[in-house]
Formats: C-alpha cells, structure tokens, sequence
C-alpha cells in the first residue's frame, strides 16, 4: 500500500507509508510541520528529498553526510536525542540538510552543525543542533577547483 | 520586553515548568542556568539564529538544481570517492520490490 503525496517541488507522488516520518519538534523555522516523507530521485543520486507531508511547498534536499565527508561521525548530545527515543545512538540514520544557489550548484553546502538524526526503529527524527562542535552549517559539498 | 533587574543567585519563572537562574554576574558576562522540561530545545540565541536562516536557505532547493549538469557530474566525483550507496531503510525496500 502506497499513499499519495502532493508535491509542488516533485509533483504527485506515491510512497511507501513505512518511509513517513515523524518530527515532534518540527524543524527550526517550520515548527509546525510535524511529517515528512523521505522520497529517493530515482537515479543513482546520493540525494534524497525531505518532503513535507502535507504542506506541497515544503521540500528540502538531504545527503548522506558520509557520501562527500567520510569521517563525520559527530556524537550526540544525550539531551538532544532523547526524544527519538532510541536504545544505541549508533543506530540512528544521520542526513544533512544542502543549501543549492540557485545557479550555482558547484557552490553547495552542507548543514554539517545541525544533522537530521533519525531513530528507523519508530521512524521519529530531529534536526539535532551539535552546540559543542566545529562542523559548518555551511560545509562546502565539492572540492573547490584551484 | 518585560524587564526585570535580578541579582546573582536569584532567578525568575517562566510558566511552571522553566526557571532561569542568574549564577555568577562578573564584568560584562552573566552566567546563567537554565532548568526546563526535555522537548523545550534551549540553545544560544544567535546559534539557533544561523540554523533558522540556513533551513530557510535550504528549502529554496528546485528540482532543476538536482538535474543540472554540473551537479550530476560532480556526484560522479563523489560516488568514485565512496562507491556503495548505503540503504537509508533497506528493509522497506524490500517490501518495495
């Protein structure tokens, strides 16, 4: 069973009800927007589409954090995850939100200082803010050509 | 703004469940203590001020952006560098199939 989704972004689309996610807290700036679904392009892309649920305009391009910084293992603060609930922070799913200018892709960044953590066992997730690391909210994704 | 003048080791409420506490006033630095319920996310302001700015930032993201050219070309950069795209929820996928 797939439910339907509207999508101003993306356009009609079709997802696995499992691939909903709960944001109890919102995130910071779209608080009241609680469900989102996480929506793959298709292609071999590493990047996937953090859809509003139920607000079509709503839509945020997210990566895999590991895909262009291999060692970005940050730790959690235990205050910050204890809402997704979760037995082994090990086990939690860490994305990045990507700011694309409009025209300039090669200019991309990464929000490395505010992951989106989510716990897969109850499908709950956060943007978790790292207070206590160096990471970037604008971490550029491609190497700089010199 | 409610303005309140308070003096170290004295604190003020907000609602029944937050309660700042002025702990140490020394120069132009105040150390203060923040007690609250878990799910009342308290960070420095200016901080929570750079996340809100980015997210906005980063929900201006077009469908075009992911398709264009130079984008697609630099994820073959990326893939070359970290080859095996890690499933997210692989066993939803497999329902999928």
């Amino acid at each position: 069973m797939s439910i339907e989704i509207e999508s101003a972004k993306l356009g009609k689309l079709s997802v696995n009800p499992d691939l909903l996610l709960t944001f109890p807290e919102g995130i910071p700036g779209f608080q009241r927007i609680k469900e989102y679904a996480l929506i793959e392009p298709g292609n071999d892309s590493p990047f996937y589409w953090l859809q509003a649920f139920k607000d079509p305009e709503l839509a945020f391009v997210v990566t895999d954090p590991l895909f262009f910084k291999a060692d970005y293992h940050p730790s959690y603060p235990e205050e910050e995850i204890k809402l997704l609930n979760v037995d082994d922070p090990k086990s939690l799913i860490t994305l990045v939100l990507v700011t694309i200018p409009q025209g300039e892709p090669q200019r991309s960044t990464a929000n490395l200082m505010a992951p989106i953590c989510i716990n897969p066992a109850n499908r709950t997730g956060k943007q978790v803010i790292l207070y206590h690391c160096d990471y970037s909210h604008q971490t550029p994704l491609f190497l700089q050509k010199t | 703004m409610l303005i309140l003048r308070r003096k170290a080791g004295e604190a003020i409420s907000i609602g029944d469940e937050i309660r700042v506490v002025i702990i140490q006033v020394k120069g132009n630095q105040v150390k203060i203590g923040v007690e609250a319920p878990p799910g009342i996310a308290i960070y420095r302001d200016e901080l929570l001020r750079k996340i809100l700015a980015e997210n906005q930032e980063a929900a201006q993201a077009l469908p075009d952006a992911l398709q264009a050219h130079t984008i697609q070309e630099m994820f073959k950069g990326i893939q070359k560098r970290n080859p095996g795209k890690k499933d997210l929820f692989s066993r939803d996928k497999d329902d999928e199939h």
